[in-house]
């Protein structure tokens, strides 16, 4: 990475000991009236997931609005928009450090924690999909007292599979990141809980020079592990849908479909978390307007690749010439009676983001706020698009059928973004949101008396 | 900084030569043709495929590397500058195809597509004037962007902000024009077949073999000592490490289109790899397999082959060898179900690739072979790659 490029993402006035201490104070200080007030709101939220959660298990699956030719409704949508807010952390972190982007330093921890947030809240879901959660184990190759198999070629084994992978090395990723920075709160901790709760977390990190070495030769290798596992986790997610014959899921573009339209929606979150934790914190000289911006045209790039794609699926339904496929993705889509969904999806996807082209939507935190939330909507209607629309009229108009979201849906819905929220507090509170290491490496006075 | 040199007195008559072979070998290839003209035909067009694509692969790495402001690619970046600025060259030799294209495609012959059930429907877009018409059209605006990359790669700071400020849009213009290009010259050959990855498919191999071509002309210029500054086994090691990503790239992208058509069995799609997976083809899909992932993944995986001169110079042949039979593999079995490989072919696939290198070293010898007018090149001869 360049000097003078990583230089340019933090403010030159900053001194090693000022950047320990801004990032360390907000983990020691009693936590802020505000913080209080969000996390009693944000776990209140949370709440509403236990309780439709438990009336669900209660009563059984016919609390939800699904029934034929509607068998995949907002369970399998909200696991699709969780997973696909997931994919940025690793993305960032590892893409990054491989390119050699300096501007990471600032926002990786963010992006990783929201990582790790997102694919829990998406686990969620298949294990309430199953209906019967104590039988969830049969995701597992585990013959069961029928003596059958798990199906091998199956995508929703693969999924399992993929989803776990994805978890434990975004986890490792950010707990390896974090080792030499646990290490700095143990070191200035002033009560003894602090200290060897932080001193357990930092695994007995010294700083020495081997182990710094080793660290950054793990660091690198997780990085070279990460950026394939995005592609492949995406590619599987997709396989979820793609691989069977029902016009508007089978697509050959539908793995990098979900990557691109992953990207945008973590990117675009990631742009909100950002300026959530600059804002309430006082980051501003930590996250710079720099790097808002360049958020903001990587949330831009993705999103030119999600209106690229909807473009080739539209050529082709019509080049294919096949009557189905004509029929779901043009037809029912612009003109069927879900409509305003898909042109709800068409605005917040393609055409507000072309705000992002102006660099004065790029750098204000309102704008950009605006654009980033109408995002996050038109990434959850493409999820509903994609699942509802292809499935609600069937091959045969015997089987049409329409799909609406019970009550208990929505509030297990809502309950997930209470779930979200909950845990991103309390990393906000508990953890360095700032990874001290990495900015510290890029403050000038760091490399003083280095070559220019 | 003013120590890049002109080329063309230490390569001297090379170039020139190289093309000449070229040439040759496609005068060669028309004579052979007269024997069988529809086999000729096929592997002209393939031939053109393939050097089109090199040009098109750099223009998108170029355009990437001015959206993302990259420094690394600086010092090295006239060799792809060079490759696509010979698209007025391709849009000449393209006139054949235009000619016979009732030959090679099969909406183009409108007796065939009249009695296609599916055919029949995409004439409005698949008819031979409005497919020359877009070719024009999309050659028309890869030639704009590389010279308006040239331009400003010669001119300096003020023009080099500006084209930064421009690759975006250029960005999606290239990609819309490189995906339907994709869908017109290859993909329509096999007829009905469809697949929406196609577009993504053509270009990131096209990528592949211009990177390939890219990092072999480095390392051939290096080990002739023509830099005459500071470009060497850092700048190598960045192209091979881009290389080798665009490669594993191109296998997942290949191998996922793969997998969700073997999976579906839909006919209307599994005719592509049906016809590719007997009759002598199934050797040439085994051989892209092996040589176009297997053999690079574990070959050049390693820092130490990357940095080697001959090694890393040996990874961008191969590659671009394996782009030359990947798109062999992609345009020849829609028109012969039954593998043919003789003079011809390799004429045809030789003369371009000997224009291109040819055309390549001939723009290389006219301008400064490294770009003294940027003011980010004295970073990129600094470059060192971290571990």
């Amino acid at each position: 990475m360049s000097q003078a490029a990583a230089e340019a993402y933090v403010d030159p006035s900053l001194t090693p000991g000022e950047l320990t201490r801004s990032i360390a104070e907000p983990v020691e200080a009693r936590p802020p009236r505000w913080w209080m007030v969000g996390a009693a709101g944000a776990a209140s939220l949370a709440l509403l997931f236990v309780g439709s959660v438990g009336w669900l298990f209660w009563k059984g699956v016919g609390v939800w609005g699904l029934g034929s030719p509607t068998f995949w409704g907002f369970d399998i949508i909200n696991m699709v928009f969780w997973v696909g807010i997931a994919h940025t952390g690793t993305a960032v972190t590892s893409f990054m450090t491989l390119s050699r982007q300096p501007w990471k330093n600032g926002i990786n921890r963010i992006a990783e924690a929201m990582t790790i947030f997102a694919v829990l809240c998406a686990a969620l879901f298949p294990l309430i999909h199953v209906g019967r959660p104590w039988l969830a184990y049969y995701f597992f190759p585990l013959p069961n007292s029928m003596g059958i198999w798990p199906n091998f070629k199956g995508p929703i084994f693969a999924d399992f599979f993929a989803l776990n992978t994805y978890l434990y090395v975004s986890a490792l990723f950010w707990y390896l990141g974090m080792l030499p920075d646990l290490a700095a709160l143990r070191d200035r901790a002033t009560n003894k809980i602090a200290f060897w709760a932080y001193g357990l977390l930092a695994l007995g990190w010294r700083g020495g020079a081997r182990q710094w070495s080793q660290y950054q030769k793990a660091y690198l290798l997780m990085a070279a592990i990460g950026t394939p596992l995005v592609l492949s986790v995406c590619a599987i997610v997709s396989m979820t849908f793609a691989p069977s014959i029902l016009p508007g899921w089978h697509a050959t573009i539908f793995p990098l479909y979900f990557l691109t339209g992953a990207l945008a929606a973590g990117f675009s979150m990631l742009g909100m978390l950002a300026v959530f934790t600059r804002s309430f914190f006082g980051f501003k000289r930590l996250i710079t307007e720099k790097h808002l911006e360049t958020i903001n045209k990587w949330t831009l790039a993705c999103i030119l690749g999600v209106a690229y794609v909807y473009l080739v699926e539209f050529f082709i339904a019509w080049y294919s010439g096949n009557l189905y496929e004509r029929f779901t993705i043009i037809h029912n889509r612009l003109g069927g009676p879900y409509a305003a969904i898909y042109w709800t999806m068409l605005a917040c996807n393609v055409l507000i983001p072309q705000l992002f082209w102006l660099k004065r939507f790029r750098t204000r935190q309102n704008l950009m706020v605006f654009v980033c939330l109408a995002i996050t909507v038109g990434m959850w209607c493409e999820r509903f698009v994609i699942l509802v629309l292809s499935v609600h009229r069937d091959f045969l108009p015997g089987s049409w059928g329409m799909y609406a979201p019970s009550l208990v849906e929505v509030a297990t819905f809502l309950g997930t973004i209470g779930i979200f929220l909950t845990m991103f507090l309390a990393f906000l509170k508990f953890l360095p949101v700032i990874s001290m290491a990495e900015v510290k490496h890029s403050l000038p006075s760091s490399h003083a008396g280095s070559a220019p | 900084m003013s120590e890049g040199r002109s080329s063309h007195f230490i390569l001297g008559r090379l170039p020139l030569s190289l093309m000449l072979a070229g040439v040759l070998a496609l005068v060669l290839a028309v004579a052979l043709g007269t024997v069988e003209i529809k086999r000729f035909l096929v592997a002209w067009q393939g031939g053109w495929t393939f050097a089109v694509s090199l040009s098109i692969g750099a223009l998108f790495v170029l355009l990437f590397a001015s959206l993302t402001g990259s420094t690394w690619i600086v010092a090295v970046r006239r060799v792809g500058e060079s490759l696509s600025m010979l698209f007025p060259l391709w849009a000449v030799l393209a006139i054949p195809i235009l000619l016979s294209a009732p030959a090679l495609y099969p909406w183009a012959d409108t007796e065939r597509a009249a009695h296609d059930p599916v055919l029949v429907q995409r004439l409005a877009f698949m008819n031979l004037p409005f497919f020359s018409l877009r070719g024009l059209a999309y050659l028309g605006v890869f030639f704009g962007l590389a010279l308006l990359l040239r331009r400003s790669s010669l001119a300096g700071r003020p023009t080099i902000d500006r084209m930064r400020f421009l690759a975006g849009p250029g960005m999606v213009a290239f990609a819309l024009c490189a995906t339907f290009a994709a869908f017109d010259w290859v993909m329509s050959l096999a007829g009905t077949w469809y697949s929406t990855i196609f577009g993504i498919y053509f270009f990131v191999g096209a990528a592949t073999g211009a990177l390939g071509l890219w990092l072999f002309l480095t390392a051939l210029l290096e080990r002739r000592g023509l830099w005459g500054v500071p470009v060497g086994v850092e700048h190598r090691h960045d192209l091979a490490k881009y290389l080798y990503t665009l490669t594993l790239f191109w296998a997942h992208v290949a191998f996922l289109q793969f997998l969700l058509i073997w999976y579906a069995k839909l006919p209307e799609e599994t005719f592509y790899y049906a016809v590719r997976s007997r009759y002598g083809w199934e050797w040439v899909t085994g051989a892209l397999m092996v040589g176009h992932l297997l053999l690079p993944i574990f070959l050049f995986m390693g820092r130490r082959a990357k940095r080697s001169l001959a090694l890393g110079g040996f990874f961008g042949l191969w590659m671009l060898l394996m782009h030359a039979l990947d798109v062999w593999w992609m345009t020849a079995p829609s028109n012969f179900p039954m593998r043919r490989l003789g003079a011809v072919e390799i004429l045809c696939f030789l003369g371009f690739g000997l224009l291109a290198v040819g055309g390549v070293l001939r723009l290389l010898g006219r301008s400064p072979l490294v770009p003294d007018q940027d003011p980010r090149l004295e970073a990129s001869l600094k470059l060192r790659s971290e571990p």
